[in-house]
């Protein structure tokens, strides 16, 4: 149960990101037939670690009160490369969150915020994979699958029909290592 | 662990002044001493702080804290258009093993975006308890959070510095769970079946 993805009909959904492997990098594009784009391809950063975190705290309490999974949007903002998370219009159910992606369900939002994955929880069957629950966007797509104890998140890449499984060091990126890092010539130790 | 004012800092960040209301509350106004840059806003109730910034900055105070042995001091920064805190900035400053000397040089991070201001301080320290972590608190306007540490403990205190006075905040008061404020922001468009 995951969400639809309207490429057809722009006006009224949230537009995707189109993913390029070049030379080993990941590039966020425009889709393949958008007249003119107003932004050119570029790297795919991380997903904030801190992101993920927030939505793994936030979906654990729902699942802890009211047993229902919950889905998140990861949206790339296409000018400053930047990722920030909405919770979309859904419905909750017991083993997983169905969702839309509806451009009025989130008016503030600017049209070079673009959909770049998901997050989602997930109660897995024994015969399902978290794969199949991947949506059709493009991006990087999280599953917290629900289980006691709690197993780690699962993270995957959509490459226009193909998923692939990813080490989360590779598409998360730790904030906190990159606040210090940006800082570090600033920083004396006594 | 201190705030070191250096007047020679000439890419010095905008501030703020924090006005007490007769309900308790604190305003957020301009300063009186403005730079020719400042941009002028409308003066607004000082936002709760999101629980998951105050997290974060914890657990990026404990990884410095993990890798050097020294203690981190970063600037809280408001959007006074938006209205809401964001992201913090880490600026110049010589970490210690009680605390950091800091000051305002934001380097590469000078000049904030537009409209953006810093509006307190969060601060990691040898504290073993409040009457020790309010020296901390530099003199300067805003929300001021130190992360007291002890041989055994880590406890959170929270300041309010206005009117050259430092007042004790209330957790409840000033941090805000933002999960709750998101989903209260979607429950209209969340269902649970």
């Amino acid at each position: 149960m995951s969400q639809p993805n309207k490429q057809s009909s722009p006006n009224r959904f949230l537009l995707p990101i189109r993913l390029i492997e070049h030379n080993g990098k990941y590039l966020a594009a425009a889709l393949a037939d958008e007249r003119s784009p107003d932004f050119d391809p570029f790297p795919l950063p991380g997903v904030p670690a801190s992101l993920i975190d927030w939505l793994r705290i936030g979906s654990q309490t729902i699942w802890a009160h009211k047993n229902r999974c919950i889905a998140g949007l990861l949206l790339i903002h296409t000018r400053s490369h930047r990722w920030t998370i909405r919770l979309p219009h859904q419905r909750c159910g017991p083993d997983a969150a169905q969702w839309y992606t509806l451009r009025e369900d989130l008016p503030a939002l600017s049209a070079r915020w673009r959909i770049g994955g998901s997050f989602q929880t997930k109660v897995l069957g024994e015969k399902e994979s978290a794969e199949d629950c991947i949506p059709a966007a493009a991006g990087i797509h999280v599953v917290q699958p629900i289980s006691y104890p709690l197993r780690p998140f699962l993270t995957f890449m959509r490459i226009g029909e193909r998923v692939y499984k990813s080490p989360s060091d590779f598409i998360i990126s730790n904030d906190w290592h990159e606040a210090l890092q940006e800082a570090a010539e600033r920083i004396t130790l006594a | 662990m201190s705030y070191s004012p250096d007047d020679s800092i000439k890419n010095r960040p905008p501030l703020i002044r924090l006005a007490r209301a007769k309900d308790r509350l604190m305003r957020v106004t301009l300063p009186k001493s403005r730079q020719p840059a400042d941009r002028p806003f409308t003066p607004f109730q000082m936002p709760p702080f999101p629980l998951s910034q105050h997290r974060w900055l914890g657990g990026l105070g404990l990884e410095f804290f993990k890798r050097q042995r020294r203690y981190l001091a970063v600037l809280l920064t408001l959007d006074c258009e938006g209205q809401r805190w964001c992201r913090p900035v880490i600026p110049a400053q010589t970490c210690g093993k009680d605390g950091s000397c800091w000051t305002l040089d934001l380097g590469k991070s000078y000049p904030l975006p537009p409209g953006k201001r810093v509006a307190g301080s969060f601060q990691v320290c040898r504290a073993a308890s409040i009457m020790e972590a309010i020296d901390a608190v530099p003199v300067m306007d805003g929300l001021h959070i130190v992360q007291a540490m002890s041989e055994d403990e880590v406890n959170p205190y929270f300041f309010l510095r206005a009117e050259n006075r430092t007042g004790v905040g209330i957790p409840e008061e000033i941090i805000a769970n933002d999960w709750d404020l998101a989903l209260q922001e979607a429950s209209g468009r969340m269902s649970f079946e």
